[in-house]
């Protein structure tokens, strides 16, 4: 990779670490005390976050968990079929929460005047908490943005609470909204302290459409993107039922930030909660993986994630991962038709990424077989319950998308169509893969389906856009 | 006010004001011209400094990718390999500034991004795996290779023209996705160079830009010509160019008005001041900004408080005070004229007044004087016992009138020589009681014609050192008044006293009593209660004033009692219904140095002297 050459002079450089690993000589002596402070973070995370952790067994060193599976890793030979790839990561265990990686942060909010009231009173005191649970070792910067943009805080160690304190106090709503200024500002502050050393993040509450600057959701999540692979997450929260879901989920999504929905202002300061309680448990930055599949193998698309495909090849990454939560992508690929009784490598799966603990770049390699049986049962029997079910529900999430995209052109009955049938093979494969995830998920296809029309549907379209983007990157609120 | 003086009035103020209005507004508007085209030129500054912000942020990404990124050697471009393509994907993925790299080889080629495989037609290059993107960005960018674009030089070192008017025009000009960006006027000269020429281009240059449109308008494509032949470029990220010009340009709140960075839709992509323009509002100043980003505007909004601060209000503001004030000015003048005027005119008649008087006073007693005179020759023919006694009384009377006339004559002497400050006095000693006596006395021939009683008082007692004659013509000119303006009261009374530290000579009468709106004007000379020469009653309107200023000039004063000291209330309760009448007092004070002394007591000539006969 050339690397070696990137300066620091220009703000929109690459990911720092790659500037930075030079530098780094203290070796960190916290792998020990991570795994005697084991298990006092508890996030659950449904099905989803079910930790394999037999194949990392306890060592010293915490590393993160890379498994790679099939969802039939014994296929019908003999025929040209689809195989579902789900590398999964899961962050190890953070040893306390006075260890925990120092934060760069930006809180980008909205003042527009639609946020007069209870929304921005809201909005202040979930910034406010904010400010109370970051440490003296962490940054913060507040950008606020009406029609122009102002950065309240500029990014500075959190040295006079009492100040930053004051001017988030000070904050009152008034013009328009122009969040594409407001990012570029929070971007910009983060960019001040950018190190792969911190937990770089923006986190951006918008109550309504943008209306001053660049505002389609594909310019925002074209800014996410670079964000992204600045080493930057920007966490998008919706407040309200006025702002723009498309574009604050592109912009969280292909920065690999979270989202959240907040309908009414009381829900703020959960929201905010949960964002800093996954801020706080970083334990990896950085995450780039490479599948190199076998040449005679075709990957088609990522089923939960977009990923870049070139050939044979599939590369895709994820800007952090999470303590003890799972990460993963699904990867559809195209077998030939192959003769019975064969047993074949299908994929080496390589996985870089930063260990906040370490301070280091670490890698992890696998690779994944598959055998070809005649046998039906057989292939049955050696069925990945865990890999189907998430490769269903990814793929149910495809259709949920279409069926908003069906909506938007203002073909209800057809989305409606496309829902309960959705709704209805959800409640049918999760009885036989006796997945409650599935079953619930058909049940929300169902409600779905029936708030399609009149008011609702405003407030449905954001819940299902969240709900989306939740499924989809494994977002743990 | 007469109609003719409201025409003076209005002439000496309001022409004066309007000319000077006017020529207040002549300046002020043309102060107002050049106020604005200096605010308008001061404007376009920060815009031209807003721009060079913009232009570094340019150029520094410009530097910064053909230093760092796109060196000259990143990649062979002569025997593109598997190896290139790795180390394009890879800055790719890295670089937030890059959306896409693209590499032409040496024949024009492009061999970057690979085709897709699945051999679609018509794809100029070697075939590959391509990503979705990549084949996006082939699709986007084919007119540029091949040859239908239409790629322009960059302008000249300086500026561009970023006149005001010039670049209005293009403004607003919509974008057409898909078609070459047909320049602005500000590039006019430039030749425009056909096609497969970012080759050609290459051949005289070491790197450009190429503007190009689609998707939500201006983006940029920057290339350099390879070391191994060929060219090669980045398509760049759109969004996070204009994510670091937004950072970089100031903040909300900054400076005053509004400034407006506009793309070539006219649409606001960054903006800052504290002004909201209303949609329909004209910029101030605009400019278009540096090359490449030239499609897009600055637009500079003022407020109205804005503009008004800068040329507006102050000399609006000076220019209604300095009117203001011319007007008050003149409006003081013509009042100050209008009075002095008034004052002469009012000079004037009272000086015709009494001309008309005095000679209708010398007039009458000089008829008298002739008409006895004649008559008293006549008797004087037959001369028995009868016609002497005849004979002394009209003698009599002519010496009353001669007196009278005399009195006139004295009056008006004494005013003209108070006026002319040449009155001499010769104080003595003299007997106040004698005196009063003995001009009452003259005044009884008459008194009598006129029905009017007089007694007198005399109990003073006292010597003042005074001059007689001033004393005598003050004490005859308030008898003279009771008997000119009192006559029907029928009575008057004049007494000498004692009285606290001084001597008083009060003369009563029962007459109508002054006015109260008279009683501070009657000592003023010519001032008289009626002007009328018609209700019979003459005078000259000096008498109290010269009686004035004579007790005045020896040391004592006179005044008129206030009303209820005229009668003892025994008198009121006698006959409520009687005129009031009016009591002048000439009192000598000791507290005014005068000097007074009594006169050892003797029998007294006290006594009412009651006049019954009357002239037949």
């Amino acid at each position: 990779m050339n690397t070696s050459n990137r300066p620091t002079s220009y703000p929109y450089t690459a990911r720092p670490h790659k500037m930075q690993r030079k530098r780094r000589s203290a070796p960190h002596h916290r792998c020990l005390i991570s795994w005697l402070a084991c298990s006092l973070v508890a996030l659950s995370c449904g099905d989803a976050a079910v930790a394999k952790s037999h194949k990392n067994p306890s060592t010293a060193a915490a590393e993160v968990t890379l498994d790679v599976d099939l969802g039939e890793p014994v296929m019908l030979a003999s025929r040209e079929q689809r195989a579902y790839l789900k590398i999964s990561l899961v962050g190890f265990e953070l040893p306390a929460a006075t260890e925990r990686p120092p934060i760069n942060l930006a809180l980008v909010l909205d003042r527009s005047s639609s946020m007069t009231g209870d929304k921005i009173e809201k909005a202040k005191a979930a910034a406010l908490m904010v400010l109370d649970r970051l440490g003296a070792d962490d940054i913060l910067s507040v950008v606020a943005y009406d029609s122009t943009v102002q950065v309240l805080v500029p990014a500075t160690r959190i040295t006079n609470r009492a100040a930053i304190r004051e001017r988030i106090r000070a904050l009152q709503p008034r013009g328009a909204t122009a969040l594409f200024a407001g990012v570029s500002h929070g971007i910009e502050e983060t960019g001040k302290f950018l190190s792969d050393q911190r937990v770089n993040r923006v986190i951006l509450l918008s109550d309504g459409q943008a209306n001053v600057g660049p505002s389609s959701p594909n310019e925002l999540g074209r800014l996410g993107h670079a964000a992204g692979k600045q080493g930057i997450a920007i966490t998008t929260i919706g407040l309200g039922l006025g702002y723009n879901e498309d574009l604050m989920t592109q912009l969280a999504m292909r920065s690999d930030g979270n989202h959240g929905f907040a309908e009414n202002a009381d829900q703020l300061a959960a929201i905010f909660n949960y964002e800093l309680g996954d801020v706080m448990s970083v334990v990896a930055q950085d995450v780039d993986i490479e599948i190199e599949f076998e040449a005679d193998l075709r990957p088609l698309r990522g089923l939960n994630r977009e990923i870049e495909i070139h050939g044979k090849k599939a590369v895709f990454s994820l800007n952090q991962l999470y303590s003890k939560q799972e990460k993963y992508v699904l990867i559809e690929v195209a077998v030939p038709a192959t003769r019975a009784g064969t047993a074949r490598n299908l994929a080496d799966v390589a996985v870089e990424y930063n260990n906040m603990l370490t301070g280091k770049r670490h890698t992890l390699n696998d690779r994944v077989g598959v055998r070809f049986s005649a046998s039906r049962s057989d292939v049955a029997r050696s069925e990945n319950r865990d890999v189907m079910v998430t490769a269903l529900e990814a793929l149910a999430v495809k259709r949920n998308r279409e069926a908003v995209a069906l909506r938007d052109q203002g073909k209800v009955d057809e989305a409606k169509k496309v829902l309960i049938d959705n709704a209805r093979s959800l409640r049918q494969q999760g009885k036989r893969y006796r997945s409650k995830r599935l079953d619930n998920y058909g049940k929300d296809n169902f409600d779905d389906a029936a708030n399609l029309d009149g008011k609702s549907w405003n407030k449905r379209r954001k819940a299902m856009r969240k709900n989306q983007h939740s499924m989809e990157t494994n977002q743990s609120y | 006010m007469r109609p003719g003086h409201v025409a003076i009035f209005l002439t000496i103020v309001i022409a004066p004001l309007a000319i000077a209005a006017w020529l207040g507004l002549k300046v002020t508007r043309d102060e107002q011209k050049i106020g604005q085209h200096q605010f308008q030129t001061l404007l376009e500054g920060r815009l031209r400094d807003v721009d060079s912000t913009i232009a570094n942020s340019v150029q520094q990404a410009e530097r910064y990718l053909l230093e760092r990124v796109i060196t000259a050697s990143v990649v062979n471009t002569e025997s593109f390999g598997p190896a290139d393509v790795e180390t394009l994907r890879r800055l790719r993925r890295n670089q937030p500034l890059v959306r896409e790299f693209f590499a032409l080889d040496r024949n024009g080629v492009l061999v970057f991004p690979p085709a897709d495989d699945r051999g679609d037609s018509g794809q100029v290059g070697r075939p590959g795996d391509a990503s979705v993107e990549e084949s996006a960005f082939r699709e986007r960018t084919a007119p540029i290779w091949r040859g239908q674009a239409v790629l322009y030089e960059p302008p000249s070192p300086e500026r561009p023209d970023v006149s005001a008017q010039n670049a209005r025009r293009s403004s607003r000009r919509g974008e057409r996705p898909g078609t070459a960006h047909k320049s602005p006027g500000t590039l006019v000269g430039e030749a425009p160079i056909r096609g497969d020429t970012v080759l050609a281009l290459a051949a005289t240059r070491e790197h450009g830009w190429i503007t190009w449109y689609w998707e939500e308008g201006l983006h940029l494509l920057l290339w350099r010509r390879a070391r191994a032949g060929g060219v090669i470029g980045v398509e760049i990220e759109r969004v996070v160019l204009l994510s670091r010009i937004v950072s970089e340009l100031p903040e909300s709140r900054l400076g005053d008005g509004r400034v407006v960075l506009a793309d070539s839709r006219g649409d606001p992509i960054h903006q800052w001041g504290p002004y909201e323009p209303s949609s329909s509002e004209r910029p101030l100043a605009t400019t278009s900004v540096h090359y490449p980003l030239q499609a897009w505007r600055l637009n500079h909004y003022a407020s109205p408080a804005q503009r008004q601060a800068v040329f507006g209000k102050t000399l609006r503001v000076n220019l209604i005070t300095g009117l203001a004030a011319i007007a008050f000015g003149l409006i003081a003048m013509a009042f100050l004229f209008y009075r002095d005027y008034a004052r002469k005119m009012r000079d004037a008649q009272q000086r015709v007044n009494f001309v008309t008087q005095v000679s209708h006073e010398l007039k009458t007693p000089l008829t008298n004087i002739r008409l006895y005179a004649e008559l008293l020759q006549n008797d004087l023919v037959g001369d028995d016992h009868e016609s002497a006694e005849k004979s002394h009384h009209r003698a009599e009377v002519i010496v009353a009138e001669s007196q009278r006339l005399t009195r006139l004559i004295n009056n008006i002497l004494t005013f003209s020589k108070q006026r002319r400050k040449t009155l001499e006095l010769s104080k003595s000693w003299i007997d106040l009681d004698h005196i009063v006596t003995n001009v009452v006395d003259q005044f009884a021939p008459a008194l009598a014609a006129k029905g009017i009683e007089y007694s007198i008082t005399t109990r003073s007692k006292a010597e003042v050192f005074a001059d007689s004659d001033a004393v005598g013509q003050i004490v005859a000119n308030l008898v003279s008044n009771v008997e000119k303006y009192a006559a029907d009261g029928g009575v008057v009374e004049v007494t000498t006293e004692i009285a606290g530290q001084g001597v008083l000579v009060r003369v009563t009468d029962r007459g109508p009593g002054i006015d109260p709106d008279h009683r501070d004007r009657i000592f003023r000379p010519f001032h008289r209660v009626s002007n009328k020469l018609t209700d019979g009653v003459t005078g000259t309107g000096l008498g109290l004033a010269i009686a004035r200023d004579l007790a005045r000039q020896n040391g004592a004063d006179l005044r008129l009692a206030p009303a209820e000291t005229s009668h003892s209330a025994a008198d009121i309760e006698a006959d409520s219904n009687r005129p009031v009448g009016a009591c002048f007092e000439l009192v000598f004070d000791r507290r005014r140095e005068t000097a007074i002394k009594s006169i050892s007591p003797g029998p007294s000539p006290v006594g009412a002297k009651p006049l019954s006969g009357k002239e037949s």
